[in-house]
């Protein structure tokens, strides 16, 4: 992701990458302890939106899915979808957010929409 | 031609906070004010002055949209291109929040080696805008 940056900014990347990863069980902590589905929904969303802009792609995939489901899904249904966000942190966790954890497409690659008012997505 | 040089964020999460940071003032160069809600946004902008204004749309204080309205009622505030970040990346989502006089919408997650690159798109359409 940050090869065509300087030596020093990959290694303040990473360094941010990795305070993330480190705060990571923490989040999930948040989700399990939300006393609404509201609250989960929220906690999910800024995930989602945190984990990606990281570079963990493929546990940003699998919070959005769990936030689809938070407001709408019962315990039972929301559960698979939790499981699989739970499995993402540990696996990223054990690496400490380091090179090569991580599954899923590069950020370079990112499906990103930028949308323009009057234009619409470009 | 002038160049973009002061860019609010408004972002109540710390770590897309610190993410935006790395990206746009220690990758892009642009000096930045990060803000951590809606509040924070309104108290800094007369000082800061932003050239343009990155603003998360779910916030406990004050919304995106609440915060754009305000901004637009401060003085010089009017013309300053603002462009929503979400994560929600649903076409009539994004259609919803543009109705609200944004410049534009951001989803996240953003690539922030690129996001410095992207924002002047944003800048030079909405001061396109304000000029017309």
């Amino acid at each position: 992701m940050t090869e065509g940056l300087p030596p020093a900014l990959q290694a303040k990347f990473a360094a941010l990458r990795q305070a993330f990863v480190a705060g990571l069980p923490a989040r999930y902590g948040e989700i399990e302890a939300a006393s609404t589905a509201l609250e989960r929904q929220a906690v999910l969303h800024r995930l989602c939106g945190a984990a990606g802009s990281y570079g963990l792609e493929h546990l940003s995939q699998c919070a959005r899915a769990a936030e689809a489901l938070a407001l709408s899904a019962s315990p039972e249904e929301l559960a698979p979808a939790l499981a699989l966000l739970k499995a993402e942190i540990e696996r990223a966790t054990a690496c400490h957010g380091g090179p090569g954890c991580h599954p899923g497409p590069d950020p370079g690659s990112m499906p990103r929409e930028p949308w323009i008012a009057g234009r619409g997505p470009q | 031609m002038s160049e973009l040089r002061r860019v609010m964020c408004v972002e109540d999460d710390p770590d897309i906070r610190m993410i935006i940071e790395f990206s746009l003032a220690t990758v892009g160069g642009y000096e930045v004010c990060l803000c951590p809600g809606g509040k924070s946004a309104l108290a800094q902008a007369p000082v800061f002055k932003p050239e343009l204004v990155l603003l998360d749309v779910m916030m406990p204080d004050l919304t995106g949209p609440e915060t754009l309205a305000a901004l637009r009622l401060q003085a010089g505030m009017k013309g300053v291109p603002v462009v929503f970040m979400t994560a929600k990346a649903m076409p009539e989502e994004v259609e919803d929040l543009l109705q609200y006089g944004a410049t534009g919408v951001i989803v996240k997650p953003f690539d922030p080696l690129t996001l410095p690159q992207d924002i002047l798109i944003y800048w030079e359409h909405g001061r396109g805008i304000a000029h017309d």
